[in-house]
């Protein structure tokens, strides 16, 4: 039989922790990122995505993550799924001025770019956007206008910081909810669902949130695989 | 792609924190009186872990071994040291902030937070021995 091209799941992993812009630089080197990738990617894994890539350190610049973020977007087609992960340093929206940015190795990245390159996935797929790092949500609010459905989890509100520490809490709860060890946990039946046990047991100071662009969003189940290729 | 446009979204979304840094030389008893769900973590080298439960509003005695510990709030909070408790305690909100100066000593032992603004507003912590 011939390959028939057909929606595809991909992930994009950035750990974003050694940077140099001049802005950026004198911070303290977040200590997570490496952690988070690799936990983010068994993850994905276990959701059975296996077109994964991951950007660590240096290789974290603005450039890379936009050629992945874009051809990724492109690349998973009608019905497909992408999971774009983000750990490390973020600059909080200026009203008025800009809606806020990951900081890669050379420069931010604002949110309204990452939106403009999500909008290269069809209006068919699906987008999670997995935001460990300080006002998470922030970006949440700027892809409303990405046109495939997208759900972000984030490690805090808008208006919340997270500390710099070894292992990031919402990450290791993330995965425990998901697919602890490996597994899919059957109790994990939507992204309502998945929002309220993110949000038990938290502090009022940083307390995780998972927001889409279209509310019946809420009610899939959480890292849903594309169908597979027909061959 | 046309983002959605932003007029003044985040005017009513304040970034209000206060951390607080609680260094104990012996083991001791503080009360803690808060007005939101707090997390206690023990400082351990340059990270930190979960130390106990979440702390409920109002005021609650805990027990800390010897150590440094911080937690994080949004409202006004306060910290009674026990009779002779040999503690230091310390509103590290500002001491932590990335522009903040090198000779701040003890930001070196604290977490700093993963973005790059100091909160709009620091509530007020009071410390009672």
């Amino acid at each position: 039989m011939t390959n028939v091209a057909g929606p595809r799941s991909v992930a994009v992993h950035i750990g974003a922790d050694d940077l140099r812009h001049p802005r950026h630089a004198a911070w303290a080197r977040p200590l997570s990122c490496r952690d988070t990738v690799e936990r983010l990617a068994r993850l994905c894994q276990a959701a059975g995505i296996r077109t994964q890539q991951a950007m660590l350190g240096s290789d974290a610049t603005t450039g890379r993550a936009r050629a992945a973020i874009e051809g990724s977007a492109a690349a998973v087609g009608p019905g497909g799924l992408l999971v774009l992960t983000f750990s490390g340093h973020s600059e909080r929206p200026v009203p008025g001025e800009h809606d806020g940015g990951w900081c890669l190795h050379d420069a931010a990245q604002r949110h309204v770019e990452t939106a403009a390159l999500l909008a290269a996935a069809p209006a068919s797929a699906r987008i999670v956007v997995i935001a460990d790092t300080c006002y998470a949500a922030a970006c949440a609010a700027v892809f409303t206008g990405v046109p495939a459905t997208t759900v972000v989890l984030a490690a805090c509100a808008e208006n919340q910081a997270t500390l710099n520490y070894q292992h990031s809490e919402f990450v290791k709860r993330l995965e425990r909810l998901t697919y602890p060890g490996g597994r899919a946990n059957p109790d994990c039946r939507s992204y309502a669902w998945l929002r309220r046990e993110l949000r038990t047991d938290t502090p009022d100071v940083e307390r995780p949130d998972v927001r889409a662009n279209h509310p019946v969003a809420m009610r899939q189940r959480p890292f849903r695989p594309a169908p597979q290729r027909q061959r | 792609m046309h983002p959605r446009p932003m007029s003044g979204r985040w005017t009513a979304a304040a970034y209000t924190c206060l951390m607080v840094a609680l260094t104990v030389a012996e083991p001791a008893v503080v009360s803690l009186t808060v007005h939101d769900h707090v997390q206690l973590d023990r400082v351990t080298g340059t990270s930190a872990e979960r130390y106990g439960s979440l702390v409920p509003p109002g005021t609650t005695p805990v027990h800390l071994a010897a150590g440094t510990y911080v937690f994080r709030t949004t409202a006004d909070a306060q910290v009674q040291l026990g009779e002779g408790a040999h503690a230091h305690v310390l509103a590290a909100t500002q001491v932590n902030g990335k522009d903040d100066p090198p000779e701040h000593m003890m930001a070196q032992a604290l977490p700093a937070a993963m973005g790059d603004s100091p909160p709009d507003h620091v509530p007020t912590l009071t410390v009672l021995r």
